[in-house]
């Protein structure tokens, strides 16, 4: 994997596509499958006493449904202070470091503004959809990352928008399945980058102490079952240095 | 209060996003550490959808009855069979639904 340059708009190495279209044709699968969270945020917000513009702001500011989440679960159950809402914000959050600091060779000659905005609308999706793009190219594209990051951001908030307009009337959207959605995706964009022994056993891994720490409620449970993932991989791959 | 809670929200979550692009982070990431760094995106890709395939209500369901199980399988097999992610999403979307209302009848 190149990380040495960034190219500006331009088509990518099949040459057929251009990053743009497919910022948004990549990043639309994912953007519909979380509108039934971004709903249940909007009407949950209202539900736990925030005005409709408290909801939407939320949206707009954070645009991150886990944290979202979190917060109105912690404020339904009486505990919505600052303090422990913080906390969660920042535990729940803190796989954006790792986003972060992934990206930070291809981001970090880009003009301040740039930076900024990337950052703004970097999610799990954004990062997932440029990760494989800038695979796929060997180039990462920073108006693709941007693009997708942008459609993802409208459709979370229309989204959001959508659950506040209808209120109160929207309960239960969590248990049909809408979560299975998200997983198909993911699977579908992970098997493919499944191509040597490093990578199964990172894949692997990861899936096993992801349901490990679900089970045993660990906190902290998505950053370490990545992390030791990656360290699995990592150190598989070393002595296969030939391997690209 | 509240507009406090959301406004420090925000300014934590982007905080944890924009970390390492800032221009004031003295860091260089060595070739082994962009190597480890590398396994990233399907490591977290995997480590989210893992759960809901094989603990979806939080508790683990390995029978043939769970739509999760059943639709997740059918994922990862269409997906080293077709490079179309719509197809393999369709498809093993229609695979949950169809075990989901099997199982329920049962």
């Amino acid at each position: 994997m190149t990380t040495d340059t960034t190219r500006p708009l331009s088509t990518d190495a099949t040459g057929s596509t251009s990053p743009l279209a497919s910022a948004i044709a990549d990043i639309l699968p994912l953007a519909i499958a979380v509108v039934p969270w971004g709903i249940l945020c909007g009407s949950l917000a209202l539900q736990v006493g925030l005005s409709a513009w408290q909801a939407q702001f939320m949206s707009l500011a954070v645009f991150a449904g886990a944290a979202q989440l979190a917060a109105l679960g912690l404020i339904s159950g009486g505990i919505g202070s600052l303090v422990p809402i913080l906390g969660s914000t920042a535990v729940v959050s803190s796989r954006h470091l790792l986003y972060s600091a992934v990206l930070r060779p291809h981001v970090r000659q880009l003009p301040l503004r740039w930076r900024l905005a990337l950052a703004f609308v970097l999610t799990d999706e954004m990062f997932a959809v440029s990760q494989v793009h800038t695979h796929r190219t060997g180039h990462f594209h920073y108006g693709y990352a941007l693009v997708s990051g942008l459609v993802f951001y409208l459709v979370w908030n229309a989204a959001t928008f959508a659950g506040i307009a209808l209120g109160t009337l929207v309960s239960g959207i969590d248990q049909l399945g809408f979560d299975f959605a998200i997983a198909a995706i993911f699977i579908a964009m992970v098997v493919p980058s499944v191509q040597s022994r490093a990578m199964l056993a990172a894949v692997t891994t990861s899936a096993v102490v992801a349901v490990a720490g679900q089970l045993l409620q660990l906190p902290h449970s998505l950053l370490l079952a990545s992390l030791t993932a990656m360290t699995v991989g990592y150190w598989l791959d070393t002595p296969k240095e030939a391997r690209t | 209060m509240m507009w406090l809670i959301l406004v420090l929200m925000a300014v934590t979550t982007f905080a944890f996003r924009y970390l390492f692009f800032s221009g004031y982070l003295r860091f260089e990431a060595g070739p082994r550490l962009e190597r480890f760094l590398s396994f990233s995106a399907p490591a977290v890709l995997t480590a989210m959808a893992a759960p809901i395939v094989v603990a979806p209500a939080g508790e683990l369901a390995l029978t043939m009855t769970s739509p999760y199980l059943i639709g997740g399988l059918t994922a990862v097999v269409l997906s080293r069979l077709s490079r179309s992610l719509l197809l393999v999403v369709v498809v093993s979307l229609a695979v949950f639904t169809l075990t989901q209302s099997l199982a329920g009848a049962g």
